[in-house]
């Protein structure tokens, strides 16, 4: 039985503000750094080979990583998801509170 | 808790055994700086939907799946002015319900479909292994660990030892069933039988003063944990960690896939089908088999097989049963074209003195690992 196979980097990926685009397997996706200090990530998305563009993903960690979870109907990400799932909410609370003010 | 001290132990023999398309020995030996089995940070980026990582809904010959993508980074990290995401960090996923094959299911990968044409698996194995409290022991070619997950003392009101383990995989998820162990004399251990006619009360309402009804010390655990095919037999769980008496688990050693539809056909003696360079003739038709010919069209070579017989018997654990899925299957010597007698169409393989056949060609290969072929810069690694 086949459940979940994997496409991962072989080797090492570095990028800063020069270098700021990793090009996904195929050209499927790509992760582009926006804006970088050095230290800090303030900006930074995912995009997909039709140019759909997520938005920026620096605010979680604060700009300290890139670590990132897609698509919560896959059940690889939804056993990452559900670990953390309550402090998302909580902070998607948080955040619509300040919006709302 | 998983450190790299066995992941450097790794050997490229051990690799080598994993699959038969196994890495060159240059990659093999960086298997240790790969960030295999961790999760992404708590505080990662989270997507909930996006256009470009699917899901899709096939149906094969026996049910309607959904297979769905996913992306994952995990142990990145700004260093030095740079921001790192190490070997293995970066991944995209392809999940399946459980597909089998022969039974017409398809694999997504990067927004294509994939007919599952075939796969080998392997039984990994480890014995007499004692594994600390918050330890693991790795199997197989180590990229994957048994983590005793919890000892938990006085689970039950009372301090005594419950073992969980649970299966580390590649991905950095667990294996979706937990292993709960526990051995004291203080447990009835059911792995002795102890429960498999009940306790021998009758439906109603105790209480621990009724005579014989001491069930505020009557406990029970078991030394043997299983899910499918995977067992864990305990010798000794204590507060320290446990004593493994043995542990086994699957794992895929490759799987052929191919994104060209096959050519199938309702096939009588005599009749011929073509598709990739490739030709299946069907020489005899039987109540219960079929006799057939692969033919690679320009080097002229040639490969026959009886396909079946098919009996009650041998369908018992298909398609899973790869000796008896090998009985009604051929490919020619370099795993390029796989003809198969189509059990799973509706109305069974068998009609009119015919039989269903299947050419499936232009097959790919992916061990585990392998190089992903397409786009060098990636591995394919089963997660199962």
């Amino acid at each position: 039985m086949f459940i979940e196979g994997m496409l991962e980097n072989d080797k090492q990926i570095v990028l800063d503000a020069a270098n700021n685009v990793f090009v996904g397997p195929n050209g499927y996706f790509k992760i582009v750094i926006d804006k970088f200090d050095g230290k800090t990530i303030q900006a930074w998305h995912v995009e997909d080979a039709q140019g759909n563009s997520t938005g920026n993903l620096a605010r979680r960690s604060g700009g300290k990583h890139i670590d990132l979870l897609v698509n919560k109907d896959c059940r690889t990400v939804s056993h990452f998801l559900k670990r953390i799932a309550l402090k998302v909410i909580a902070e998607q609370q948080d955040l619509l509170r300040k919006l709302e003010k | 808790m998983l450190s790299k001290r066995w992941l450097a132990s790794l050997t490229v023999a051990a690799l080598a055994a994993a699959g038969a398309v196994a890495l060159p020995a240059a990659a093999a030996q960086k298997e240790a700086d790969r960030a295999l089995m961790k999760a992404p940070a708590a505080d990662c980026a989270v997507v909930a939907d996006f256009a470009g990582i699917k899901n899709v809904t096939t149906k094969s010959f026996i049910r309607k799946i959904t297979l769905n993508e996913g992306l994952v980074i995990r142990q990145s990290r700004i260093e030095g002015g740079k921001i790192i995401i190490p070997p293995s960090g970066l991944y995209y996923s392809t999940r399946t319900p459980k597909s089998g094959v022969l039974q017409g299911d398809q694999v997504l990968i990067l927004g294509k479909l994939y007919h599952f044409v075939d796969q080998a698996t392997k039984l990994d194995v480890i014995k007499d292994v004692w594994v600390d409290k918050g330890g693991a022991a790795p199997f197989g070619d180590g990229t994957k660990v048994l983590e005793l997950s919890s000892l938990q003392m006085g689970a039950n009101g009372f301090p005594v030892a419950n073992a969980t383990f649970k299966i580390l995989k590649q991905s950095g998820n667990y294996y979706g069933v937990t292993f709960p162990v526990a051995t004291s004399e203080l447990f009835t251990d059911i792995a002795s039988g102890a429960l498999n006619k009940g306790a021998g009360r009758e439906t109603g309402s105790y209480l621990p003063e009724q005579k014989g009804q001491d069930f505020e010390t009557e406990y029970y655990a078991s030394s043997v944990a299983v899910s499918g095919q995977t067992y864990l037999t305990a010798a000794e769980v204590g507060p320290k960690g446990a004593k493994i008496v043995e542990f086994g688990t699957g794992a895929l050693r490759f799987m052929l896939l191919t994104e060209k539809d096959p050519k199938q056909a309702l096939m009588g003696a005599g009749d011929a089908i073509s598709c990739g360079g490739f030709t299946v003739k069907v020489t005899e038709v039987g109540s219960d088999y079929a006799k057939v010919e692969l033919k690679h069209q320009d080097s002229g070579k040639t490969w026959t097989k009886q396909l079946g017989p098919l009996t009650a018997e041998v369908m018992k654990y298909m398609p899973v049963d790869e000796e008896e899925r090998g009985r009604f299957i051929l490919r020619d010597d370099q795993d390029r074209a796989q003809v198969q007698m189509n059990l799973y169409k509706a109305g069974g393989p068998f009609k009119a003195g015919k039989v269903e056949i299947a050419l499936y060609t232009d097959l790919m290969k992916l061990g585990n690992p392998s190089r992903w072929a397409a786009d060098d810069r990636f591995l394919y690694r089963p997660d199962t």
